[in-house]
């Protein structure tokens, strides 16, 4: 009857609501019992992807770390956005220090490692070099990241001004979203060069590199890493970068190909 | 011409361009679709069907290792006609073309179905034959649901990213259509520059959404 | 003496069932008399080379133009054959004039085209010219889908059920208005209905459809009543008294009546009322 069934409804509610109490509190009890460090989140450039599962299994036990990558000018705007991300750890100090004009990063800006950029070809490609860029034919590429949101193209892009080739080469240079774009590019062989770092060079076999950026006119590729706020372990942040610092973690970067500090 | 206008022109330009190709080309198949019976319809049906339901970054994979330089087709046009279109805005017209025939088709096979059979008999009667039946009987009485279709693919075509992306590339002042040019603003922080793109497309898209409210017939017309 | 109008003899299958049909017509109007379903449409759309048969032989003011045995068929628009459907039958992006100038050569296809405006005038439609066809009414519609046929100058006209969607005053005078326009073209047709009404006021011969296939043919009003002839036998009681209009009275005593069963069921208690019609033919 309908009393019944109120009172039915009435008690299957006060059962739910009771049990929804439950798994409330659940969680924090469990909480407190185990006390392990809760996850660490790392916001890292595309250029960092193959040598950081490296780094994080030598940090091993001390923390369980998490990695999203990304051209560094996507991630900054996600952390700008918001995202729970504890360390940053970006192919240049632009975008760092953008986030740290914004109050989004706690303690100092460090440079971890450095790298170099490096001219590849596909497999076939002709010879180029640097300084020979301006010869690739009219219909042919350049591929480079882009300056906007890729360090490694601001890098390319600067490299190329100080050559004096930037103006020129404007009709035949195609920008990647990443410096795994970039090198897609070129594995794929549709493009005649492009400009990568050093590093994205390892253990590739279908390109050839074709020339080395020297310091007279390619500025210094840096990996800068800096804590931030806004992630749920600001604490393991700030473990992990120091632990980057150490020779443990440095002969891991340099076996990658990185550059010393 | 200015950087900030180029995008908006190419875009313009590449969305008439594949508007142009697809037009003709959907009108096609619908017509196909609608009049003609064949063993393949529901193939095709399947087949026009995929842009709409696969991944951008699909289309864009697809279209680079079939038609970039090494791609099955690519090395081919590039071997035999000299052709080259990765990296091109015709890679953008592509793309967007691929991107805007479901719709083009999806608009014109019901405006052809919808058609009576008695116009297109009484049509032959007076000793039209089946292609001037087509272009005096059929599109004609189609031709508000063919310009929906038009007007939408236009829109789709406008509106194309991850595939440009991967096949005609970021080439500023060569490919990057308003779609591509606001992602680069947003990936460099440049949040001024997106929002000029961002309200030319948005603006764009309520005319496109009003124009084929007007256009798509209303019930029981 | 000019090659029969219509000599037909096919079979053809359509949705999963197939209608055989024998279709002959000197000259005039050939009704195709039955129910719906019966395959009339069918046949007319073969006749109008819209559907193929499956085999026989179909020819129109002596020529072939459908044989199953010599491969011939000639495709619709080859055929001079005007077709006005049910319903539909106008072009909705054009004008009234417009649409039965349709068929014209490009050159001629003009709204003030003498042989349209002529039409346009016959049927009574002059004022209507410029309208479009949603502006007008079921009965002008059919009229402008019939000048439109006509303007072509057909060998042969078919109509399917033309005035099944009008009322019934307009179904009379439409029908006057069809017999007066098709005589004075001298053009024959072949006219689709399930009406018996219909039947006899337009058709000089009649071919009954069953399900799927032609029965009987023969003059519609004797096949209109089921092919079985009314018998009435009676003793005159008094002489005939004449009427107006050509027509008189006479009473029966004792008659005796034989017909179809369903005709001479009694209606109002006990009165019996059998209504014989005879429609006058015009000779030529």
């Amino acid at each position: 009857m309908s009393a019944r069934s109120f009172t039915r409804g009435k008690g299957f509610l006060a059962a739910a609501a009771i049990a929804l109490a439950f798994t409330a509190c659940k969680p924090s009890a469990s909480e407190d019992a185990a006390a392990p460090m809760p996850e660490t989140t790392v916001a890292a450039a595309t250029s960092l992807r193959n040598v950081l599962p490296a780094l994080i299994a030598r940090y091993g036990v001390a923390g369980k770390i998490s990695v999203t990558y990304g051209a560094s000018g996507d991630l900054r705007k996600q952390v700008e956005g918001g995202a729970p991300i504890d360390l940053v750890l970006f192919a240049s100090r632009k975008p760092v220090e953008a986030l740290g004009e914004k109050g989004l990063t706690d303690g100092e800006a460090v440079r971890i490692a450095t790298n170099r950029l490096v001219l590849i070809g596909p497999a076939n490609a002709k010879p180029l070099t640097f300084k020979t860029l301006d010869t690739i034919p009219a219909g042919d590429h350049l591929a480079i990241g882009d300056p906007g949101a890729v360090p490694a193209g601001d890098y390319a892009k600067q490299a190329l001004q100080k050559l004096g080739s930037w103006d020129a080469l404007q009709d035949r240079i195609v920008f990647g979203g990443d410096v795994a774009g970039v090198l897609a590019y070129a594995r794929r062989g549709e493009v005649a060069g492009a400009i990568v770092y050093k590093t994205e060079t390892q253990g590739i076999a279908d390109i050839v590199v074709l020339d080395e950026a020297s310091d007279e006119y390619a500025p210094t590729a840096e990996v800068i890493g800096a804590a931030t706020r806004g992630g749920t372990s600001l604490a393991g942040g700030k473990a992990f970068l120091v632990w980057l610092a150490t020779p443990d973690a440095q002969k891991i970067l340099a076996d990658a190909g990185f550059g010393p500090r | 011409m200015n950087p900030q206008l180029f995008p908006i022109v190419l875009s313009f330009g590449v969305a008439t361009a594949a508007m142009v190709m697809v037009t003709p080309i959907g009108t096609g198949i619908a017509w196909v679709q609608a009049r003609v019976p064949h063993p393949l319809r529901r193939a095709v049906d399947v087949l026009v069907l995929l842009p709409i339901v696969l991944p951008p970054t699909v289309i864009g994979f697809l279209l680079v290792v079939l038609f970039g330089r090494q791609g099955i087709f690519g090395s081919q046009l590039e071997a035999i006609l000299g052709v080259r279109l990765i990296f091109t805005p015709w890679a953008a017209v592509i793309a967007s073309t691929v991107a805007a025939l479901p719709v083009m088709v999806k608009a014109a096979q019901p405006a052809f179905e919808a058609i009576p059979r008695e116009l297109e008999d009484v049509g032959r009667s007076l000793g039209l034959s089946p292609i001037a039946v087509f272009f005096r009987v059929s599109l004609p009485a189609a031709r508000r649901g063919l310009l929906a279709g038009m007007v939408l693919a236009f829109a789709r075509a406008m509106g194309e990213f991850g595939g440009t992306l991967m096949f005609a590339g970021n080439k500023p002042g060569q490919t990057n259509t308003m779609p591509l040019e606001l992602f680069a603003a947003y990936q460099a922080g440049d949040d001024a520059r997106a929002f000029l793109y961002v309200a030319i497309l948005v603006g764009f898209a309520v005319l496109v959404a009003i124009a084929a409210g007007r256009l798509t017939p209303k019930e029981g017309t | 003496m000019s090659a029969p109008a219509v000599e037909a003899s096919f079979s053809l299958a359509a949705g999963g069932f197939i209608v055989t049909a024998d279709l002959a017509l000197d000259e005039g109007v050939l009704v195709l008399f039955g129910p719906s379903g019966s395959g009339k449409s069918l046949s007319i759309k073969a006749l109008a080379g819209l559907i193929r048969p499956e085999r026989g032989r179909i020819r129109v003011a002596g020529t072939t133009f459908f044989d199953s045995d010599a491969k011939v068929n000639v495709p619709a628009h080859k055929r001079r054959i005007g077709y006005v459907p049910q319903m539909h039958a106008l072009f909705p992006f054009r004008s009234v004039a417009e649409n039965v100038a349709f068929g014209l050569p490009r050159r001629e296809r003009r709204a003030d085209n003498p042989t349209v405006l002529a039409l346009l005038d016959e049927l009574g439609l002059s004022a209507r010219a410029k309208e479009q066809p949603s502006k007008l009414s079921g009965g002008e519609r059919q009229r402008v889908a019939l000048a439109r046929a006509l303007a072509v100058s057909p060998k042969l006209l078919l109509l399917d059920e033309p005035f099944s969607s009008i009322d019934q005053d307009g179904r009379e005078a439409l029908g006057r208005l069809l017999r007066a326009t098709l005589e004075r073209h001298k053009i024959p047709a072949v006219f689709v209905t399930h009406d018996p009404d219909e039947a006899l006021a337009l058709g000089d011969r009649l071919v009954r459809f069953e399900p799927g296939r032609t029965s009987e043919s023969g003059l519609p009003a004797t096949l209109v009543r089921r092919g079985q002839p009314v018998l009435v036998t009676a003793t005159l009681d008094g002489a005939a008294r004449p009427l107006d209009g050509g027509r008189a009275q006479v009473s029966l005593a004792g008659a005796v009546v034989e017909g179809p069963a369903d005709l001479l069921s009694p209606h109002e208690g006990n009165r019996l009322v059998l209504e014989l019609r005879t429609r006058p033919r015009n000779k030529r």
